[in-house]
């Protein structure tokens, strides 16, 4: 008996094959497929080829089901880096895999949990558009969580 | 591990190679910086609001809410924190989960609107860590919401070593009406007290009419002369080492999956009729005092009479041991031979070694497992390694893992049996092969003998050993086939080859081979006497 095979698209238009029975463990793959069979390209617009590459390896991992948690948890630690995380954890809500997208969400959680305010601004990159004088007035403003 | 999708045609799109390496997480939707968050104290989860601003209000639509106490250096600190997440959130986003790690009486109020607020916004899971230093009784406001799915409730050892109370402490009461919550699945309650002032009778679950899952851990129900646990819906219970039983620990529960009972001392468990029509995996973990071993050990035999429909039973072998000694122990000696084997539907018995008991089953205790399940697997673990294992598992499983976890127990055994089914297939599909092989070779051989005009009884009459002592090896089943391939590559060969001997020739060649040239089927009894097989080095099938 021959396996079904889908075909998924990256935003950089690359493409995937992936065995049915495989590839529905993703919510969001297994109702399209329940929909119209699925027989086209699934175009996954706001995941990167290498994310996806990632996600795809993730599907087709041969675990026992009583492994599965410890992979998962490993195949994250493997990748720890904040960005691959974030792009994972994206791909992961578009997909719906709840297992990958919490896995990679407490992952990033443990590498920032404690980290100063500077600290975690600093691994996420994120830039601080205030002046000073609004950064005091916000936490002013919530002064009881500081 | 290597990854399997193939790129298979490569279009190079240069702006969408262009990836945003910097603030990834800001544009991403809040769905996913929720979840990062969800891991991590709510007081931190506030702080997110200087970070940018972008982050102002990221917080305040956090469907989940964890709140810690110890976070904060003074009780009244934490409790105006509370009040000012409540105040400042936005009300119409969804409260999903609410983890709660509290101390001290003083906290009530705090707590109380903690959870008002999170069951007027639909909360589906709770989780309730209390520490304190006074006897309390639960606040009857956590135990009624029509929404609430899993809930878990547990008091620990306070966290500073200054405590005087040590482990095991269990100044917590249930209150001894029942529990209000219509849409509950799971519940687990961790080390406290249930007991009635009123009465020493306690349902307390007669309202959780959808409950699937039960975990009682540590508990103590010593003042209670019956506890009911009469929940229709109810898939898997779990008591792992109760501090005291009631009299009568009663459960009518008609869909009742899974029973896991580890304890001190056999448990007084009733279960009702109709617990035990669905029941299929009971994994049991006791250990026995000596001056009681007697009556556990009638216990025990009228447990098993209950448990009899299981289809997986795991034990340890402290359980065995008292088996085994039944005799020495029980005011009737034959108790065990007296005693019907009560298991006739197993497929699956385990037992968990233990290094300082006995390393074998004695077969009489055997028998009376296995006795009516011919077909049931067996199997010894590894020593001390699992049974530790199991213990921690049982104290550190959650309510979700655990079902998780049954499922996958259930399926490896679906899969042992699956495997070993496999297994014999491919033994008999290899001897089915070696078999036409064997006879293939032998018609070729008698090819030659029969075509040079002038064979060699001798040598023919070897070959016919050689196949009778293959049939007499092989599976009744391919016995059959084989013998059919054998008449019918006689024949072939008689009618090829007919003219180069004679007919008394051919008629002694098929007496020796074994085919009457009549039959499809071959007879080889009638041959018994005349040949004395050596047993060939097929494997035999059971």
């Amino acid at each position: 008996m021959s396996k079904k095979t889908l075909t998924l698209m990256s935003k950089d238009k690359q493409l995937f094959n992936i065995e049915e029975h495989l590839a529905v463990q993703s919510v969001t793959i297994r109702n399209m497929v329940k929909e119209d069979g699925a027989s086209s390209v699934i175009p996954l617009p706001r995941v990167d080829s290498e994310t996806l590459a990632l996600v795809i390896e993730y599907l087709n991992r041969q675990q026992a089901p009583e492994e599965d948690e410890d992979y998962v948890k490993k195949f994250v630690d493997e990748r720890g880096e904040i960005p691959t995380l974030l792009e994972l954890a994206q791909a992961a809500l578009d997909l719906d895999i709840k297992k990958l997208m919490d896995a990679a969400c407490m992952k990033v959680a443990d590498l920032i949990k404690d980290f100063t305010l500077e600290e975690v601004r600093e691994a996420l990159r994120i830039e601080n558009d205030r002046t000073p004088e609004e950064e005091k007035a916000i936490r002013d403003e919530f002064q009881w969580a500081f | 591990m290597s990854i399997q999708g193939k790129k298979m045609d490569v279009v190079h799109d240069d702006r969408a190679s262009i990836i945003a390496k910097e603030d990834r997480i800001s544009n991403l939707p809040d769905d996913i910086i929720h979840r990062i968050l969800s891991f991590i104290d709510m007081k931190y989860v506030v702080q997110t609001s200087a970070l940018s601003k972008r982050w102002k209000h990221v917080w305040i639509s956090m469907p989940y809410l964890n709140l810690d106490s110890y976070e904060f250096r003074t009780l009244p600190q934490f409790a105006k924190f509370v009040k000012h997440v409540i105040s400042h959130r936005n009300h119409h986003s969804e409260v999903s989960s609410v983890k709660l790690q509290c101390t001290g009486a003083t906290t009530q109020f705090a707590v109380k609107s903690i959870v008002d607020y999170a069951y007027s916004h639909n909360v589906r899971h709770l989780t309730v860590n209390w520490f304190t230093k006074k006897d309390i009784e639960f606040p009857q406001y956590l135990f009624r919401s029509h929404t609430l799915k899993h809930l878990t409730l547990a008091t620990s050892t306070p966290k500073p070593k200054s405590y005087k109370y040590a482990w095991g402490h269990l100044g917590y009461w249930i209150p001894n009406s029942a529990l209000d919550f219509p849409a509950l699945e799971t519940l687990k309650l961790s080390n406290m007290q249930l007991c009635d002032i009123t009465d020493t009778r306690l349902d307390l679950f007669s309202k959780c009419v959808n409950l699937k899952d039960l975990t009682l851990e540590r508990i103590s129900m010593a003042d209670l002369d019956i506890f009911n646990v009469c929940a229709p819906q109810l898939c898997n219970l779990t008591v792992t080492y109760p501090k005291a039983y009631p009299k009568v620990f009663n459960v009518v529960a008609p869909q009742l999956k899974n029973l896991i009972v580890s304890s001190w001392a056999s448990c007084s468990l009733q279960l009702s009729k109709e617990s035990l029509d669905s029941l299929e995996k009971v994994k049991l973990s006791m250990s026995f005092y000596g001056y009681r071993k007697q009556r556990n050990i009638l216990e025990l035999l009228d447990l098993f009479q209950k448990l009899r429909s299981a289809k997986s039973l795991i034990l340890n072998m402290d359980i065995i041991e008292v088996y085994t000694n039944v005799d020495a122990l029980s005011s009737c000696p034959d108790q065990l031979a007296l005693e019907p084997c009560p298991f006739n539907n197993l497929k699956f018995l385990k037992i968990h070694k233990q290094e300082h008991l006995m390393a074998t089953i004695p077969t009489h205790v055997r028998n009376y497992f296995l006795e009516s399940s011919p077909g049931a697997t067996f199997i010894m673990d590894l020593p001390q390694v699992a049974w530790k294992r199991s213990r921690e598992e049982v104290d550190e499983e959650t309510m979700a893992n655990k079902v998780a976890k049954l499922e996958e127990e259930k399926h490896m055994q679906d899969e042992v049996i699956a495997q070993q089914k496999a297994m014999l297939e491919a033994m008999k599909l290899q001897q089915e092969k070696m078999m036409s092989q064997v006879i293939n070779w032998k018609m070729v051989k008698l090819q030659v003998q029969v075509a040079g005009g002038n064979p060699d009884f001798e040598l023919i009459r070897s070959m016919g050993r050689d196949i009778k002592s293959i049939m007499e090896l092989a599976h009744e089943s391919l016995r059959v086939v084989a013998e059919a391939q054998l008449s019918c590559q006689l024949k072939e060969v008689k009618r090829l080859f007919l003219t180069s001997i004679d007919a008394s020739q051919w008629a002694k060649i098929e007496m020796e081979i074994g085919s009457t040239g009549h039959s499809e089927r071959i007879n080889f009894d009638n041959m018994d006497s005349q040949f004395d097989v050596p047993s060939a080095a097929l494997p035999q099938l059971p």
